[in-house]
């Protein structure tokens, strides 16, 4: 049999033995020298107070000495050593009965290095816990059954979270599931989460009132060695939704941009068929010399042609803006291009009194352009430099090669100047400056438009000024080298024998207006006309026409229809047809041209123009006849 | 606690000390601390068997020992016992007394929880008092005395009218205005202090004065220095304890009695000669400023700049009391903790059964045993009970806790205040 004595002196937790009554200790194992720094021998006898020191041990034996001994378990206290430092240590105190007296024995053990660490441990989670707080998403871990180990305050702002009672997980998840559009899904993937610790997935989901949660999830693990659950939940509703506005936006854009795209092609259409009748009559009017009215004639043409200019201008700036022009870039010649436009205007520049003449360069030069856009930029300039100019004044054109290699054409007036303020609302469209002028007519489109077109083509318009003096208005375009020689235009054999041609054409000006044209002009070609799509078919199955002229909007059917019909039939197959239209979008013409139209007419038509073509395909389509 | 740990039913007749039992009861209807315990005693098993149950559940691994064999050997399977069979039946008088005093300390909790509602008008009234003094001292500094006579005036009707009072932790709200709820702090314990030494009117109200005052001169110390969390500088602690010299010009300027400002003066004076400015030594200071001194250290180490780096109330206590005990005037220091309990109320515990608790009040005849609102997540956090551990010789306050030590769902639980800041109403005494 051990000695008693024996298991304490061997053991390694410090026992003191103390007397309630007069609190004095009356024994202490081996293990107690080193905790405290006395000698046993001193020990014995000395008050506990002197080495319980701690403000809880202190009020304990106050406590014993009122209300008696009482049995403790592991309460904290401090120690002072005999150097007079502190030890934090944790006690047990059971109470022993031994010849009628009670005795506290007392079970101490050094906690300073762990209150250390305990106190690390505290900063570091206080440092844990600002940095999850400081997050914008939900964080919340749990351990692997679910139990709910952490979260931060963010997440119970964006969750349906109860608080109270409920501790894990799934319990918690009633509510948010209850607001799930997709309940069996997080379902499954819950499940999932749970059953195999290492998944690292992120989902999204949505909840009613159009919420929607991204809800990223990881293994939590310590040593390699899962332990709980990561969940990360992020809010992206906000995001969600303006993702949705701004494809709605899109949306709406692009029906807008169609919507525009369909009127300008209807408007174009419908502006020009009346106008049709009004030139062409005025024309033929103009014609006849014997008519006492041809003057009248001429005046009612300049003024339909005015009016033309107008809506294709409007409609030139509404195609640029709806990204409709298309632009055929080739090498132009400029000087014969400028040539043109001063031959153009000179009228115009007589009527005003204006001397108009440009300073041609040795050598030709060529710009990247297209040939009739650029000569409509250079037109608007002068017919703007004439406008705005004074009595007896001047407008020089002149060509300048600028340091970055491109051309520059310089349009300078002797006008009154535009000031500054001017300057800087001048490329707006319907902008019209300079109160003083509101005599001179325009759109006050001309100059946006140009800037807009000398965009497109890789070029920039500009100007500078000076007040009394006049302004220098230019368009700066990359320079091109010279192109390849065209192959001449095959020779028109003019026609004398007799030719029949059929004008399919709802609208009856413009029926009686070719009539009476080639009545005039080309009196040896007989002339049929039909109102509609189907009445057209059938009566060039019947006459078997060597022309047809076919109206590409006509009441029963596209021109594109009517055409298709007459090649499926045999006496029809090889006619040559002629698309006329008032729209003259180049992607309408150039489809006109690739479905097998010989040729197509704007509407307007100019008479010459429209003779010309007419005799061209039908001497083409003798040719290929007679192949 | 745990429901998923395995649970085996047995009769009443098989109990033994060393079971690990849990109850299916309400916290109300049976009169033990905790629903799930390990049994201690014979008196335990007895009271157990008074209640009446058929099955008792209980938890293999988390007991000592088997239950005793039964008589008719045969166990009841849980899907077996249906409910009203483990109805409670309590007739026993020492039952019934036990659940009237449970039932007590509910309603308690219930009245401590309307004081502190009324209270906290009060206090945010006098928080907006000591905000203006702060900042019209030196612009208006006569209104701003005026004004401060009148709030320790008001307080001191209610201290010295009303044998008891309640201390209650405030929740404040606005941060930022750190300072301020520092000097209503300072007062209202340095208050308290003079009160329960008897103080006649007249010395409390300088005293009073002085506290709300004391850190005037921390106006003129830039913020660099005053929320700094690292450690001070040589430089910049000088600079700092300039602000009682800055303290003192104020108050002359303000023209506050002499005795005012010498208290004032020495607010950072340690009786072992360790304060500053003067380095006076016990009898050289100002026995009002020995209060003062107490009250200030002690919610400087509570409440301070980063609440990381704060002290617990028994922390600031207990560091008070043992490491720096040649410091503070003995007497005063001995009543603080009277008043405060070893366990100041706020204070986050762990007990020796190692459930968490917040302490709620404290009884100053039993400072050790304080009630303490216990978590237990079975039980609803409206209804979290509040144990008085007078009643329960075998429970203790094993060691207090910052709230970072503690798991999440606790702390939400347990609700603790952030910043330690009192204030007191007039009540009636609380059993």
């Amino acid at each position: 049999m051990m000695h008693p004595n024996l298991l304490s002196d061997y053991c390694a937790t410090a026992i003191l033995a103390v007397n309630p009554y007069d609190e004095t200790i009356v024994a202490a194992n081996p293990t107690c020298e080193t905790l405290l720094g006395y000698r046993r021998e001193q020990l014995i006898g000395m008050k506990i107070s002197e080495i319980e020191v701690g403000l809880q041990d202190v009020f304990f034996w106050e406590d014993v000495r009122n209300s008696g001994a009482q049995e403790v378990s592991q309460v904290e206290g401090e120690y002072r050593h005999r150097n007079g430092h502190f030890i934090y240590v944790s006690k047990t105190i059971r109470l022993l009965e031994q010849n009628e007296q009670t005795l506290c024995i007392i079970s101490v053990h050094d906690i300073s290095a762990s209150k250390r660490l305990e106190e690390e441990s505290a900063r570091t989670s206080t440092l844990l816990a600002a940095t999850l707080e400081s997050t914008a998403d939900g964080i919340l871990v749990t351990d692997l059954d679910g139990n709910i180990i952490n979260y931060n305050h963010r997440l119970s702002q964006i969750w349906p979270w109860k608080i109270e009672g409920d501790q894990t997980f799934r319990q918690q998840l009633t509510e948010f599931k209850r607001r799930l559009d997709d309940k069996e899904r997080f379902e499954q993937w819950i499940n999932a989460l749970f059953h195999d610790p290492y998944i690292s997935e992120q989902k999204t989901f949505h909840l009613h009132e159009s919420r929607v949660f991204e809800i990223n999830s990881r293994p939590l693990q310590y040593r390699d060695t899962p332990i709980g659950r990561l969940f990360c939940i992020h809010d992206i509703s906000a995001l969600k939704a303006s993702e949705t506005a701004l494809r709605e936006a899109r949306d709406l854009a692009q029906q807008a941009n169609q919507a525009k795209s369909d009127f300008l092609a209807h408007m174009s259409h419908e502006l020009r068929t009346p106008l049709n009748a009004i030139l062409g009559f005025a024309q033929i009017i103009e014609a006849d010399e014997n008519n006492d009215q041809h003057v009248l004639g001429s005046y009612i043409h300049k003024a339909g042609q005015h009016l033309l200019d107008l809506i294709n201008e409007v409609l030139d700036l509404a195609s640029i803006e709806a990204g409709k022009l298309a632009l055929r870039l080739e090498s132009v010649d400029v000087n014969a291009c400028i040539r043109d436009c001063i031959e153009l205007m000179q009228v115009l520049a007589a009527e005003n009194q204006i001397a108009l003449h440009a300073i041609e360069p040795a050598s030709p030069c060529f710009i990247w352009a297209d040939a009739r856009r650029l000569k409509q930029m250079i037109l608007n300039l002068i017919s703007n430099a004439i406008k705005y100019n004074r009595p007896q004044g001047s407008v020089t054109l002149a060509l300048e090669r600028i340091p970055n290699g491109s051309w520059r054409i310089n349009v300078q007036d002797t006008g009154v100047g535009i000031s500054e303020s001017d300057q800087e609302r001048l490329f707006t469209a319907f902008n019209r400056v300079g109160t003083a002028q509101t005599h001179v007519e325009g759109t006050g489109i001309g100059l946006a438009f140009t800037r807009k077109l000398a965009h497109l083509m890789q070029g920039t318009v500009g100007m500078s000024s000076q007040l009394n003096v006049g302004s220098c208005f230019w368009i700066e375009l990359p320079a091109a080298i010279a192109p390849d020689i065209r192959p001449s235009i095959v020779p028109i054999t003019q026609n004398e024998n007799t030719r029949t041609i059929l004008y399919i054409e709802d609208d009856l000006l413009s029926q009686k207006l070719m009539q009476n044209i080639l009545a005039k002009q080309r009196p040896n070609y007989h002339f049929f006309a039909a109102t509609n799509g189907q009445e057209g078919i059938t009566l060039a199955q019947q006459i078997a026409p060597d022309l047809i002229l076919l109206d590409q909007q006509l009441p029963d059917a596209t021109g594109a229809i009517i055409f298709e019909q007459l090649q499926s039939h045999e006496r029809t197959r090889h006619t040559p047809c002629i698309a006329l239209s008032g729209n003259t979008l180049p992607e309408q013409i150039n489809d006109a041209l690739r479905q097998g139209f010989s040729a197509y007419l704007s509407k307007p038509i100019q008479i010459s123009q429209a003779l010309l073509t007419i005799d061209q395909v039908i001497s083409q389509g003798r040719e290929a006849k007679a192949e | 606690m745990p429901q998923d740990d395995t649970a085996i039913f047995i009769s009443p007749d098989q109990l033994q000390i060393g079971l690990f039992i849990q109850l299916d009861l309400h916290w109300m209807d049976h009169p033990f601390p905790f629903g799930s315990f390990k049994l201690k005693s014979d008196e335990q098993i007895n009271t157990l068997k008074k209640l009446g149950l058929k099955q008792i559940r209980y938890i293999p691994e988390k007991s000592d020992a088997p239950p005793r064999p039964q008589n008719t050997p045969e166990q009841l399977a849980p899907e077996h016992i249906a409910p009203d069979l483990i109805a409670p039946t309590p007739a026993d008088p020492a039952i019934e007394a036990e659940l009237a005093a449970k039932r007590q300390r509910q309603a308690e909790q219930e009245q401590r929880k309307t004081q502190l509602a009324e209270c906290a008008k009060a206090f945010s009234l006098a928080a907006g008092v000591v905000r203006k003094l702060n900042k019209d001292i030196h612009s208006n500094p006569r209104e701003g005395i005026a004004a401060a006579e009148q709030l320790i005036g008001g307080m001191l009707d209610s201290l010295l009218s009303d044998n008891d009072i309640a201390i209650h932790l405030m929740n404040e709200k606005s941060m930022g205005d750190d300072l301020y709820f520092h000097s209503l702090n300072t007062t209202v314990l340095a208050l308290l202090l003079a009160r329960e030494m008897k103080y006649d009117r007249a010395a409390i109200e300088m005293l009073g004065m002085a506290a709300l005052m004391h850190d005037i001169g921390k106006v003129e110390v830039p913020d660099r220095i005053l929320l700094k969390t690292e450690p001070l500088n040589r430089a910049e602690k000088s600079l700092l304890e300039q602000h009682c010299h800055w303290g003192i010009e104020a108050g002359k300027r303000a023209k506050l009695p002499p005795e005012v400002l010498v208290i004032m003066a020495q607010h950072h004076e340690y009786c072992d000669g360790t304060g500053y400015p003067k380095q006076h030594k016990l009898e050289q200071i100002h026995p009002l400023a020995r209060i003062l001194v107490i009250a200030n250290t002690y919610d400087n180490y509570c409440n301070k700049i980063n609440p990381g780096d704060s002290l617990t109330p028994h922390e600031g206590l207990a560091m008070m009391f043992s490491q720096q005990k040649a410091k503070f005037d003995p007497a005063p220091m001995n009543i603080l903790i009277r008043s405060l309990g070893v366990y100041p109320p706020g204070t986050l515990v762990q007990l020796s059964n190692e459930h968490y608790g917040l302490v709620v009040a404290v009884n100053s005849s039993r400072p050790l045993k304080p009630q303490v609102l216990v978590h237990d997540p079975s039980i609803a956090r409206d209804d979290a009970m509040v144990l008085d551990l007078e009643r329960h010789p075998d429970l203790n306050i094993s060691k207090a806790l910052k709230a970072s030590q503690l798991p999440r769902p606790v702390l939400t639980y347990l609700n603790p205040r952030k910043r330690m800041t009192y204030y007191f109403s007039p009540s009636e005494p609380l059993a």
